[in-house]
């Protein structure tokens, strides 16, 4: 309808279709905000192939938590660590969704 | 209507075709990997176009079937069952949660929503699949825990929420009750979607 008032397609694109998207692109980077801390496991536990050379830069909280585990056996301290990433994605969520709603409210998640 | 060379056509083909090769090409890099001799991916690494042709690979996957036709047969029924009985349970949850007459209906959304940002992790998450549901050692347990996810539940109660309750309020379906207004309902999502 807006080619019809004459628009460009730049002016399509940017006037148009990006703020009709942007409330739902915000939702989306509020929630991977809180993920924010966690890993692809997979990725980073099964290339290096679980080598100890490789620990000081391929090692994430999710594959220590998963070593201290299975090889340590102490649970309460992987536990713990896990329970830390869950922590500082819910103050990043919280954070975050503050911040939004001071901007837009109508595009925070609460 | 002639043909006009404009800047911004050429620059979304070319994004399109450069997002295009990225998906594409690893895939055809593992087919042409998998037809490789194996001495020449150990002297020449992974070649798109395999120096030396050979079925070595899948001669040695087809020499014993049951271990692959089982794997598929587990990814199948795991599949199959996951995907439907998460539907019916997904969408029983947002259907409960969209009703503003139920009563309990923000604290089940504040419920549902906060799994959402905060969970307790890999080893919470051991524990109470292993010790208090006993699913050890067994199918359900790639089952069970991806049944309902929080997101799904949020989209599907934003589907429901739009639909006008005055349209399907006559009054032979309100006598009948619930699962005949229920299912109404979700003939009406699927028809406006």
């Amino acid at each position: 309808m807006a080619r019809i008032d004459g628009a460009t397609k730049r002016q399509m694109a940017f006037k148009i279709t990006i703020p009709l998207l942007a409330p739902l692109v915000i939702i989306m980077l509020i929630l991977s905000i809180g993920n924010m801390f966690r890993g692809d496991f997979g990725l980073h536990y099964f290339i290096p192939n679980n080598s100890g050379f490789l620990y000081g830069s391929t090692d994430i909280i999710d594959t220590y938590v998963y070593r201290a585990l299975r090889e340590v056996g102490n649970v309460s301290m992987s536990a713990a660590t896990g329970f830390y990433q869950s922590v500082v994605g819910l103050v990043l969520v919280l954070s975050a969704n503050r911040i939004v709603r001071r901007i837009n409210p109508d595009h925070s998640l609460w | 209507m002639s043909k006009k060379f404009e800047f911004s056509k050429l620059f979304i083909n070319l994004l399109f075709t450069v997002l295009s090769l990225v998906v594409v090409l690893p895939f055809l890099l593992v087919i042409a990997v998998s037809l490789t001799d194996e001495k020449s991916l150990t002297e020449n690494g992974y070649q798109f176009i395999p120096k030396s042709f050979s079925l070595d690979a899948y001669r040695y996957l087809l020499d014993a079937p049951d271990i692959l036709l089982r794997a598929y047969g587990v990814t199948l029924m795991v599949t199959v069952i996951g995907a439907l009985a998460g539907l019916l349970l997904t969408a029983m949850t947002a259907y409960v949660i969209s009703r503003q007459d139920y009563r309990y209906n923000r604290v089940t959304t504040f419920y549902v929503f906060f799994t959402m940002l905060f969970s307790g992790g890999l080893v919470s998450s051991y524990i109470l699949i292993t010790q208090y549901l006993h699913l050890k050692d067994s199918l359900l347990a790639l089952i069970l825990p991806i049944l309902l996810s929080p997101f799904n539940i949020m989209v599907m109660k934003g589907f429901m929420s739009k639909i006008p309750l005055r349209s399907l309020n006559q009054p032979k379906l309100t006598e009948r009750g619930n699962f005949a207004f229920s299912s109404r309902l979700f003939c009406r999502c699927r028809r406006q979607h």
